[in-house]
């Protein structure tokens, strides 16, 4: 939906964004850094020049000084005349402010340059003087014939070169100088263009991912409106009135459903708190409560459903189903309700019970009566039948009952159905109940040529459930077996302790249950082969209600193969029990035995048989076991169970022969078998040996062992 | 003889009940067709034990029940209501409803008396 990715692109939007910022940010002070860089370095230049300018005029003025001092001093030679002296005579003065401001003007490596020039010109200088002094002396010819000797020439030809080479140095040093400006100017101009070229490229491609994000805005808002346009278009189309309440329970906006359903505009309703659609409002706090235990939608819960009274505008009232479904989120939730008129739906159930129970009364009028008289025809009490008439009447009663059966378990199924079963759940205890479940069976039995026996452990065995219920499950369990046992074969009841459970299994030698029919063994009408529905009189719905009783007390059903044919189906409830405490017995005088098994209510039968012959240490797992025989050396005895959950009792018996060889150990187990590979001194089985047998011969084999070496 | 009065508003079911329990020897029975008639007849004959429908038109069950207590000469006669089994787990009260026990319909004629007797002792 594209409303979700545009959503989910979101945030890489943002840090692609933000990222895109902060490189046009760096690039723009990239570039602020780069220009003020370049400026002043063209800051620079424009110095330098100016100074290598201002140094070239001083170096021009220098010349100029001394060609115009030689040339005074020549006039003065050749004319006598005083006047010709005056460039002379300020040249000495204005010499040193000139090579003054030279020397902070020139570069350092022309300084030696201007040593050298300050020496020519003072030797010019002196040179000069030399001939001033002469003519004023009166020597015209000493001053004459120095000049035209040269000297004075060649000096000023040196000087005028080493002026000329000051000159050179400094516009050599400024070309190299700009150069390098140029230079750097060059690299600084292509610098700044990738950056700006860079800026661009991002400024581009945000601009290009502003664009897809508003355009992925605008296609989900597109569809936001879609999506309310056809929520909002459910919402008035519902054929359910449909309400939308605020987090307080108060309406916000009722379809057209809801107007129909309670007379009220959706305008009036607006704002008033749902109460007002009940005949029986509760108190706000506790409506609240309850909207807060609704489910959020699109979560398992959602949706709950309570059947509730309500009133229409002009006062009447109906019955209603709502279901309630809250979203948004905390502080801000609002709730859907869905109501539906369940007038006609309740009708139709009232009906259809009436129905059923009608039609059952009404057909077990007539077959109480045909019954009956069958019953009391085939019993005599009408007189002596002959053989044909007898078999005849005995088909119509047979077939009779079946036809009873067989609405007792429509009903059972209709009620379970409609979730009418009601159970009355106490504490029993399982063995009178099994014993006085068989007992009605065994005329069953006897007729069909099968035996029944029951096989139960001589304590109590207690779960909480339904008694008639419960017997109503062996009795179909047993009436099965019995259906299904072959004449001459024997079915056993039995019971099985598993830690927290104790599991009720009806074993017969029966064919099995076939392969293709174990799946569907538990549910309604279903039976291996429908033919088996005549031969066997059943009405294929047994099965079906045992597993819906059991199940809804807490317990499960199930059946699985017996051991050389037949089939051991079973049903689990969950034990009533007092753990016993299990501690070290007191009674030091007294021989200490072990006892282990997981049924606590065997453990504790047992210590309390023992008491005042023994001290027993109970333990109710195998770990207990071990720890027992580590903690207690004057164990003098061992009663082990076999059946210990997943492990075998009997695997503690070579741990045990390891530790004291001679140590009686006498098996007490639910498992009728024979155990010769044990190497116990005795086994004794749970069903069939009194609580006194198993005191008196472990006492026996106590003593026999205590008195023998060990 | 143990006098036995059977109440139910089916003719058929009270004929094959009175035949049912006449099978005992020692049973002295008779039927009433409605609590009405079985409150006539407590009047003049007093019985050990009733055993009423729990449906009847009129004056049903328990409510002949109620009325049988009301009266100082019956209010400790045994009453065992006779009903369907579908309506024997709606009446878990039946007790409350100071009834001895209760008989599921349809009953086995055959071992009819043995259960009322099973009752009286």
């Amino acid at each position: 939906m594209p409303l979700t990715t545009s959503l989910a692109h979101g945030p890489s939007n943002r840090v692609l964004s933000f990222a895109a910022l902060l490189l046009i940010m760096l690039g723009l002070g990239s570039v602020h850094l780069l220009i003020r860089d370049e400026f002043a370095d063209a800051r620079r230049l424009r110095e330098e020049a100016q100074r290598i300018v201002e140094a070239r005029r001083h170096l021009s003025e220098l010349l100029t000084l001394h060609v115009d001092a030689e040339t005074g001093v020549r006039g003065f030679v050749l004319t006598g005349q005083e006047v010709f002296l005056a460039p002379y005579r300020g040249a000495s003065e204005r010499r040193e402010t000139i090579i003054e401001a030279l020397r902070s003007e020139i570069s350092e490596k022309s300084l030696s340059s201007l040593k050298k020039l300050r020496r020519l010109s003072d030797l010019k200088l002196a040179n000069a003087a030399a001939n001033v002094r002469d003519v004023r002396d009166g020597r015209l010819a000493d001053a004459q014939k120095r000049i035209e000797d040269g000297g004075g020439k060649e000096l000023m030809d040196e000087i005028r070169a080493e002026i000329a080479r000051l000159d050179a140095a400094e516009v050599a040093f400024l070309q190299a100088f700009e150069e390098a400006s140029e230079n750097k100017r060059r690299n600084v101009e292509r610098l700044v263009l990738l950056l700006l070229v860079g800026i661009a490229a991002i400024l581009i491609a945000v601009t290009g991912l502003l664009v897809r994000t508003i355009g992925q805005r605008r296609t989900a808002l597109t569809d936001a409106r879609r999506v309310a346009e056809q929520e909002r278009a459910m919402f008035d189309g519902a054929v359910d009135g449909m309400l939308l309440l605020d987090g307080s329970g108060r309406i916000m906006l009722a379809n057209a459903s809801i107007e129909r359903m309670f007379g009220y505009s959706a305008k009036e309703l607006a704002g008033s708190n749902n109460m007002v659609l009940m005949a029986e409002p509760v108190a706000e706090e506790q409506s609240l409560a309850w909207l807060a235990t609704v489910g959020r939608a699109g979560v398992a819960g959602a949706g709950r459903r309570q059947e509730f009274i309500g009133k229409r505008a002009d006062g009447s009232v109906f019955e209603t189903e709502v279901a309630i479904s809250q979203f948004g989120e905390d502080g801000n939730s609002r709730f859907v309700a869905a109501i539906r008129d369940i007038t006609d739906r309740k009708r139709a159930e009232r009906m259809k019970n009436e129905f059923v129970s009608t039609v059952s009364h009404e057909l077990r009028t007539p077959l109480t009566s045909i019954g009956g008289s069958l019953a009391l025809l085939a019993g005599g009490a009408a007189g002596q039948l002959d053989e044909k008439a007898a078999r005849l009447v005995t088909i119509a009663h047979n077939n009779c009952e079946r036809l009873i059966r067989l609405i007792n378990d429509l009903l059972d199924i209709e009620k379970i159905e409609s979730g009418k079963m009601s159970f009355d759940m106490r504490k029993l205890t399982l063995g009178p109940l099994i014993q006085r479940t068989v007992n009605a069976n065994r005329q069953f039995a006897h007729d069909l040529g099968v035996g029944l026996e029951i096989g139960l452990p001589p304590w109590p065995q207690c779960v909480n459930g339904d008694p008639d219920r419960i017997e109503q499950v062996l009795t179909n369990l047993i009436s099965n077996a019995i259906k299904f046992s072959p004449a001459g074969e024997t079915v056993y009841v039995t019971t099985q302790q598993d830690g927290s459970k104790v599991r009720v299994e009806v074993c017969d030698r029966g064919s099995g249950v076939p392969g293709e029919f174990r799946d569907r063994i538990f549910s309604k009408f279903a039976q291996a082969d429908s033919s088996d529905t005549r031969s066997r009189g059943g009405t294929g719905l047994g099965l079906a209600i045992a597993r819906e009783i059991v199940t809804r007390q807490g317990g499960s059903v199930g059946f699985e193969d017996r051991e050389g044919g037949g089939s051991i189906f079973w049903f689990e409830l969950p034990m009533l029990q007092d753990k016993p405490a299990i501690v070290p017995p007191e009674q030091c005088d007294l021989p200490l035995l072990l006892h282990l098994d997981n049924d606590l209510d065997c453990l504790s039968v047992v210590a309390s048989a023992f008491a005042g012959r023994a001290s027993l240490v109970s333990a109710s797992s195998m770990q207990e076991a071990r720890a027992a025989l580590v903690a207690e050396p004057k164990i003098g005895g061992c009663i082990v169970d076999v059946a210990m959950g997943t492990e075998s009792g009997l695997d503690l018996i070579p741990e045990l022969r390891a530790v004291a060889p001679g140590l009686p150990v006498v098996l007490f187990t639910a498992l009728d078998e024979d155990y010769p590979e044990a190497g116990v001194d005795a086994a004794l089985v749970k069903s069939k040996t009194s609580i006194e047998t198993l005191v008196e011969t472990t006492m026996a084999l106590v003593t026999r062992a205590a008195r023998g070496p060990r | 003889m143990t006098r036995i009065l059977y109440v139910d508003d089916e003719p058929d079911i009270r004929e094959i009940a009175e035949l049912a329990l006449s099978l005992d020897p020692g049973l002295d029975v008779r039927s009433a067709a409605s609590g009405a008639e079985a409150l006539e007849i407590v009047g003049t004959w007093m019985p050990d034990l009733v055993l009423l429908d729990v449906m009847m038109p009129g004056l049903d069950g328990p409510s002949t029940l109620a009325r049988l207590r009301e009266s100082p000469a019956t209010s400790q006669v045994p009453v065992v209501f006779i009903t369907a089994r579908a309506q024997t787990q709606e009446m878990q009260n039946f007790a409350t409803l100071d009834a001895r026990g209760v008989i599921a319909k349809p009953f086995d004629p055959m071992t009819l008396a043995a259960q009322v007797r099973a009752f009286l002792a």
